[in-house]
């Protein structure tokens, strides 16, 4: 019986497991000067669809792989989120209505949590899902506050960027190997 | 025992429906700092901070040496126009231009030695980006600097001989080309 409890509590959860394959997440910042985009293609991420239609998604980035291209930016955007304690941004949630493999497009919302700076906050995303060879194709964009998460917002030239930033993902989740 | 393992079973089910489970953690935690990264922080936050005052400062050394360098060009055109493109001779602008000179090069070295000792404890690859293009505009605009100094007195030198409108020429030209460099060096910044 102890060795079926075992079996229990080690056995993968119900579902099918998704892994990222590729994708990039961006960030927008706007200063008065100019509009920064930064791109990671380093992103990892998984994704557990049930059964029932609910998939949960884990999501995230190492701050210190986004390239606005400027090093000088990078590394300050780096030094204001605090990357060497924090070193990643993520985002994870659950999706309802969602039943895997995907049939047709789909838009759906995350209910989920955004991790910056050590911060976490509650954020709903919209995502476009689409079919995509054997997985499912995700983007989505939605924008944060950089002060609720307690970034202080570089600066150039003593005028410091806005407070809005806009994060937008392409990623394409297939079935784990 | 088997009601035990049904309901140890069920747990880990998610809830239809229901809300949403407090955490989700699919992926492998992130490995956790050592104990000598965790000890090197407190150093590397003293650096940051010590390179973003730094930084700020070469900012505003920046444009403070952009507009020392505008001002030496613009007296510097007038000092020429005056010795040499029939202005007179009066020398009214002679000290204009050479202490603007003295003030520009004195601002664009304290704002180049902010650059060049602020810590940089953060691990960064080498790449041609916009700060690349603003090392090396202002690499330009050193050489054209030391360049100025030297023709400058050169030039001052020459008093009377007929060479001294050619090396004022090359002056006024290197002049120019400094300040161009400089301008772009900052201009690359604002993309």
């Amino acid at each position: 019986m102890l060795a079926l409890v075992a079996l229990l509590l080690c056995a993968p959860p119900a579902g099918q497991l998704l892994d990222l394959r590729k994708g990039t997440l961006t960030y927008t910042v706007v200063h008065r000067l100019h509009e920064v985009r930064a791109t990671s293609q380093q992103v990892e991420g998984r994704a557990l669809a049930q059964p029932d239609g609910t998939v949960k998604v884990q999501v995230r980035v190492r701050v210190a792989t986004f390239d606005s291209g400027n090093s000088n930016r990078d590394e300050h955007m780096r030094e204001a989120t605090h990357e060497q304690s924090h070193p990643y941004a993520e985002v994870k949630g659950t999706m309802s209505g969602v039943t895997v493999p995907l049939q047709q497009p789909l838009e759906t919302t995350l209910h989920g949590t955004v991790e910056l700076n050590g911060e976490k906050q509650a954020q709903d995303v919209a995502v476009k899902l689409q079919p995509a060879g054997g997985g499912v194709r995700a983007t989505f964009a939605f924008p944060l506050s950089l002060e609720a998460f307690k970034v202080e917002r570089p600066q150039l030239l003593f005028i410091k960027i806005d407070d809005r930033a806009v994060i937008s993902g392409d990623l394409r989740f297939e079935t784990a190997r | 025992m088997i009601a035990l393992a049904a309901a140890l079973a069920l747990s880990m089910q998610a809830a239809p429906g229901g809300s949403p489970p407090p955490d989700i953690d699919l992926l492998p935690p992130p490995a956790a700092p050592d104990p000598a990264a965790v000890a090197r922080q407190e150093q590397l936050d003293r650096e940051l901070r010590t390179r973003r005052s730094m930084l700020q400062l070469h900012q505003v050394g920046g444009l403070l040496t952009l507009a020392s360098l505008g001002a030496t060009v613009i007296f510097g055109q007038l000092n020429y126009n005056d010795l040499y493109g029939g202005g007179g001779y009066t020398r009214r602008w002679y000290d204009w231009h050479r202490y603007s000179a003295f003030t520009s090069a004195a601002l664009f070295a304290g704002t180049g030695a902010l650059a060049l000792f602020a810590p940089s404890p953060l691990e960064k690859r080498l790449r041609l980006d916009t700060a690349m293009l603003h090392r090396i505009a202002m690499g330009v605009a050193t050489a054209g600097l030391a360049t100025q100094i030297v023709l400058g007195f050169v030039t001052a030198g020459k008093g009377g001989s007929l060479s001294q409108r050619d090396f004022a020429l090359a002056h006024q030209i290197v002049g120019y080309s400094t300040f161009g460099a400089t301008a772009v060096g900052f201009g690359v910044l604002l993309f």
